[in-house]
């Protein structure tokens, strides 16, 4: 098992004068899987390179064990990337695809047999071995993909959105066969992704990037409910969004008044000029009355989304979203917060 | 270190140029350049005054090509859009037609259908002229105006024609108004090219014109046979400017896109 | 049937009259149905005395080899040109636009400078003589008109490596820079990758370019003309000698002559063509 540290990773790249990364800091351990998600142009993919050595950093450290990889060749190092588009060598058999890298590093035939027969078991497709890859299906495509990376032994698994072009419930099927075959063999992954709940389901930590920072690491309880900052916040869901004045444990807003709940640690923050946040899913559709933590909409659009509501709400000069179980009865209607979901920060 | 590659690559391809043009640079100044000179001895500017003198012809020889190369060139798109047009039309599961119609003459030698036409014009009293060498040079260029622009085509997404029929255009409409000018660079593209193989041609001009017009090729090849090296190189140089001027308008307007030209050399 | 439909009859009349009338008369004149000039020529006679003629065979061997050094020798320079420029400079970049140049220029103005340098007293000879390596111009092997066809073969590499070249580049180009990344941290050394990967996946356009190269160098005559020694001569030469012969009984045979290089050309695309086609039914 590898346990990857990246320490104060930099990268510029001249022709688009952008900073790719801008100071990484990173630890996965050994067995573990680490979810990178953020927005596209963040610098994932630039990240993913760097660790595997397919592109040079401008300054910072990648170390395997410990021992510093910056020198080593991509070739030496045994960190195997897996790509959104499955690169599957159109030339080749799907058995001469997953024995490329054993036929890279000189295996004899007999072995490479074998060991691609065996690690077509392990992703499910035993008997495609003479199959060209225009003939699997795109979630057959992907798992010869993961195939040809798993049967070199890799130190390090790096897969790049590797469900994107998947349809919605292969995508399901696939996270958990990755996740399955992670766990059995004990590898240290990373997965990279811009949707959220791929990056829940997969990782046993998820860390949230923007341009080039790392902004938060966590699980997904926490990047979602205790977010470090606003955009941090907006990136996990909390769309609804609005200015106010804390005074204690209450906030003045121009629709309603919110108390923060006992044990929110955001009583601690100073008082002053606030910004608040709320996902859709907590806000409640309440009784007809007036009080702390309610606001009165007008209720401009709803639809059945599939399995709940969506609205969209409109409050003073504010539009918001709510998704709820039932359908909003009237035109006009107070909405519940609930006021554990309350997400605050100083202006 | 790529650095210095880059340097090395951009250092080997402008010395190959240079090494071409420098000595037909030289020879075209020089009076005297005998073995073993590394550089001529006397120096003249004969060769470059004889370009206004009419009996050496530079300049007949250079209107003659420019002409001709320009006729050929409207010529092959006269014949080559509709055509295309018309191979775009062919169902799928025709494709052979179209690519038999497109690839056949590229693969018979233009010398070879050059030869058959002679005889037939020739007892049609059309040959030793400018005409005979138009068809010449157009049997020569045709079918690779078809070929690069089929592919031009191909590429071209037939939903903007869609859109302007939609909205109540013409065909004319459509094709000069919407085709015409979303496809224009690369029909430059293509014209150029086909401007440049009349431009080279030398034996179906000698045979068609039975040496009675002159163009610079045959002028380039009689100097050199008449052993005149700095008239030679005059000749040579100037049949550099139509592939500089594609240069530059490769290099400045077209910024070095091909608009799938090379594409259009698939069989 | 529209209106509009009237305006393709004009363009494609002129097609047929210039390429299937060109060809047929062609193959009428080399039989000897049509425009038989000689006195006692039967059918087919052409033909036989081209069968029967020992230059044919040599021209006809001359000209295969020297179409296929000069396409296998512009092939693997312009893909090896491809991967460099690819590496270090762009396609659209100026250095490229540079490399291509010559595809641009008449074969005989590139055959008119390598004449300079390339006869026996040519600039190459006259460098050899500075560093005292001869003494006369007869000691240089003659590189044009000489029997081996070299300054021809290096005619044509000046065009078609660029030409290849540019094929090349512009099918890597196309390629996303992730296959490499794949091939590479599938733990394949940068020349496993180039030689197992970019190689192979740009194999489909290369070769139907190499076929372009070889069909045009194969029936090509302006070079060969100029820079070619009179014996062997490459096919074209030898037909257009026939044409021009004072005897007029010859041109039958220089019909025949490019005919056959014509069915040469082909028959070689297509037997390609029928390769390709079996190998994709094949998979």
């Amino acid at each position: 098992m590898t346990t990857l540290t990246v320490r104060q990773l930099y990268k510029y790249f001249p022709t688009t004068k952008s900073h790719a990364l801008r100071g990484i800091n990173l630890q996965v351990e050994g067995g573990q899987h680490l979810a990178i998600v953020g927005p596209s142009g963040c610098g994932k993919s630039t990240l993913m390179k760097i660790i595997a050595g397919l592109l040079p950093a401008d300054s910072g450290q990648v170390n395997y064990n410990k021992q510093n990889m910056n020198n080593i060749a991509a070739h030496h190092r045994g960190a195997v990337m897996v790509f959104q588009d499955h690169l599957l060598f159109p030339f080749l058999s799907v058995a001469e695809n997953i024995s490329f890298g054993l036929r890279m590093q000189k295996v004899g035939t007999a072995e490479r047999k074998r060991q691609v027969s065996q690690i077509l078991q392990l992703v499910q497709l035993a008997g495609f071995e003479q199959r060209r890859p225009h003939e699997l299906s795109g979630g057959q495509q992907q798992r010869v993909a993961l195939a040809r990376a798993l049967v070199v032994a890799p130190r390090l698994l790096l897969l790049d959105e590797p469900l994107a072009n998947l349809d919605a419930h292969l995508r399901r099927q696939m996270a958990n066969l990755i996740v399955d075959i992670q766990q059995q063999l004990q590898l240290t992954t990373i997965t990279v992704t811009h949707n959220q709940e791929e990056a829940f389901s997969m990782g046993n930590r998820v860390a949230l990037m923007f341009t080039g920072t790392i902004e938060q690491i966590g699980d997904g309880q926490s990047l979602t409910s205790a977010p470090v900052s606003a955009r941090a916040a907006q990136f996990f869901g909390n769309w609804n969004h609005i200015e106010g004045v804390k005074r204690g444990t209450a906030i003045e807003t121009a629709v309603a008044r919110f108390l923060l709940p006992p044990h929110s640690r955001y009583r601690e923050i100073a008082d002053g000029k606030v910004q608040l946040f709320l996902r859709p899913e907590a806000l409640r559709i309440g009784t007809q009355k007036r009080g702390n933590n309610r606001v009165q909409v007008t209720l401009m659009r709803c639809f059945h989304g599939g399995s709940r509501w969506h609205s969209q709400l409109q409050a003073d000069n504010l539009l918001w979203e709510m998704i709820s179980d039932h359908q909003p009865p009237h035109q006009s209607l107070w909405v519940e917060v609930a006021p554990e979901a309350l997400i605050v920060f100083s202006l | 270190m790529s650095r210095f590659y880059r340097i090395v690559i951009w250092a080997i391809t402008l010395h190959i140029l240079l090494l071409l043009v420098i000595p037909l640079i030289l020879w075209t100044i020089s009076f005297r350049w005998h073995f073993p000179a590394l550089l001529p001895t006397h120096y003249s500017l004969r060769a470059w005054q004889a370009i206004f003198d009419p009996t050496k012809q530079i300049g007949v020889a250079l209107l003659n090509s420019l002409g001709i190369a320009c006729a050929v060139t409207v010529i092959n798109l006269l014949i080559g859009l509709p055509v295309v047009r018309m191979l775009q039309r062919i169902k799928i599961a025709h494709r052979w037609v179209s690519d038999l119609i497109v690839l056949f003459p590229l693969l018979i030698t233009p010398l070879a259908i050059v030869l058959g036409l002679y005889s037939a014009l020739s007892s049609l009293n059309i040959v030793n002229n400018a005409l005979a060498i138009i068809v010449a040079h157009v049997v020569a260029s045709l079918p690779y105006m078809i070929i690069i622009l089929r592919a031009i085509f191909t590429n071209f997404d037939r939903r903007y024609e869609e859109v302007a029929a939609s909205l109540g255009a013409s065909p004319f409409q459509v094709a000069y108004q919407v085709t015409l000018s979303l496809l224009a660079p690369a029909i430059l593209v293509s014209s150029l090219f086909v401007f440049l193989i009349s431009w080279s041609q030398y034996l179906s001009t000698l045979l068609m014109g039975g040496g009675r017009l002159i163009t610079l090729p045959l002028l380039m090849i009689s100097y050199a046979a008449a052993g005149d090296y700095p008239l030679m190189s005059v000749v040579t140089l100037i049949q550099f400017m139509p592939p500089l001027i594609l240069l530059v308008i490769n290099a400045f307007y077209l910024s070095g896109r091909s608009y799938g030209i090379e594409r259009a050399f698939a069989l | 049937m529209r209106v509009y439909h009237l305006f393709f009859i004009p363009p494609v009349a002129c097609i047929a009259l210039l390429f299937v009338g060109g060809l047929l008369l062609l193959v009428l004149q080399s039989i000897g149905i049509y425009g038989a000039l000689g006195d006692n020529s039967t059918l087919f006679s052409a033909y036989r005395y081209l069968l029967s003629d020992p230059t044919f065979y040599s021209s006809l061997l001359f000209t295969t080899m020297i179409a296929l050094l000069s396409t296998l020798l512009a092939t693997v320079l312009g893909v090896v040109s491809a991967l460099l420029l690819r590496r270090y400079a762009g396609r659209g970049s100026i250095v490229s636009l540079l490399y291509q140049f010559p595809i641009s220029l008449p074969h005989l103005v590139i055959a008119v400078c390598l004449l300079l340098y390339l006869t026996q007293s040519g600039l190459i000879a006259r460098a050899l003589y500075a560093f005292g390596l001869l003494s006369e111009p007869y000691q240089f092997p003659a590189l044009v008109y000489d029997r081996r066809g070299i300054g021809i073969v290096l005619v044509y590499l000046f065009k078609e490596i660029p030409f290849i070249g540019l094929i090349a580049l512009s099918a890597l180009q196309s390629l996303s820079s992730d296959w490499e990344s794949v091939a590479r941290s599938l733990g394949a050394t940068p020349l496993q990758t180039i030689w197992h990967l970019l190689v192979p996946l740009i194999m489909p356009a290369i070769v139907p370019a190499s076929i372009i190269v070889f069909a045009f160098i194969f029936g090509s005559y302006e070079v060969p003309y100029f820079l070619g020694s009179s014996y062997p001569s490459m096919l074209s030469v030898l037909g257009y000698r026939y044409f021009t012969d004072p005897n007029i009984a010859l041109r039958p045979v220089a019909l025949a002559l490019n005919l056959i290089i014509s069915m040469v050309v082909l028959g070689l695309v297509t037997l390609y063509r029928g390769v390709v086609g079996y190998w994709e039914r094949a998979r």
